[in-house]
């Protein structure tokens, strides 16, 4: 009988045609179009409600992500025509930054909307996933990193100009007889100066 | 990629949230945007103060 009596309420296909289409909140010019005054707003009037924190917290303890509660709360301010969607997508930055300390202050645990799948199942199936072990090599992988770095290392070149360099006695360079003792840069003579 | 609505609340969440994790162009772009409100994003970051930041104010005995 209860179905009976919904499908009896139930609007006529085609009623909503014709209705005032400026009715609805949201066909109707913002209340705020400011960042800072929408803002002051949610501060001052909507998020001080006594039914607000105790709804996001009954959200996020079964495992809603605050970024699914965010945006619900925002859209659902747009539309009461408080705001704009543009003006709530700025918002919603501060908005949820205010809400993760709000929560954090509660110590209550949330799932923040940007967990990887693994984080997410071990947030709801409640599985600690502790930190991640080392993996251990098998026999045949460390043969064959050993045998990679022989081969890296019998590759290098010694000697030479582009060798690795190699313990030698230092090479004398010959020079002319009318230069030897002078430097790079040839020095006036004192006699020529004087 | 998904286009639409709440993906677009997701990344002006996650472009606000972790601003220094982004490219440098990106994370200018959006710090300009929000420093030229009142409310910046060091203002917000203040907002909610928690007991745990308050300065512990030092008791004093009082000399007589």
């Amino acid at each position: 009988m209860a179905t009976f009596d919904k499908l009896i309420k139930a609007p006529i296909p085609g009623e909503n045609l014709t209705q005032d289409p400026k009715g609805k909140p949201w066909h109707r010019p913002p209340q705020h179009t400011n960042f800072d005054d929408a803002l002051e707003y949610l501060i001052d009037e909507v998020i001080p409600e006594k039914d607000f924190l105790p709804s996001v917290i009954v959200l996020v303890e079964k495992n809603l992500p605050l970024t699914s509660v965010v945006t619900t709360f925002l859209v659902g301010q747009t539309a009461k025509a408080k705001f704009s969607l543009d003006l709530s997508l700025m918002l919603a930055g501060p908005v949820y930054k205010m809400m993760t300390r709000i929560l954090d202050e509660f110590g209550v645990s949330y799932l923040t909307g940007f967990e990887s799948s693994e984080e997410f199942k071990a947030k709801v199936t409640g599985e600690d996933l502790g930190t991640p072990k080392p993996k251990k090599l098998t026999a045949a992988q460390e043969r064959e990193i050993q045998a990679i770095a022989e081969e890296v290392a019998a590759e290098i070149p010694e000697g030479g100009l582009m060798g690795a360099p190699v313990d030698e006695a230092p090479v004398d360079i010959p020079m002319d007889e009318e230069t030897e003792g002078e430097g790079l840069v040839p020095q006036p003579n004192e006699e020529e100066t004087a | 990629m998904k286009d639409n609505m709440f993906e677009a609340f997701r990344t002006a969440i996650y472009n606000y949230v972790y601003v220094d994790d982004l490219s440098p162009r990106v994370g200018m772009r959006v710090k300009d945007m929000h420093s030229k409100n009142y409310y910046d994003m060091d203002r917000v970051e203040n907002l909610v103060s928690t007991p745990s930041e308050e300065p512990m104010m030092e008791e004093d005995d009082g000399d007589i």
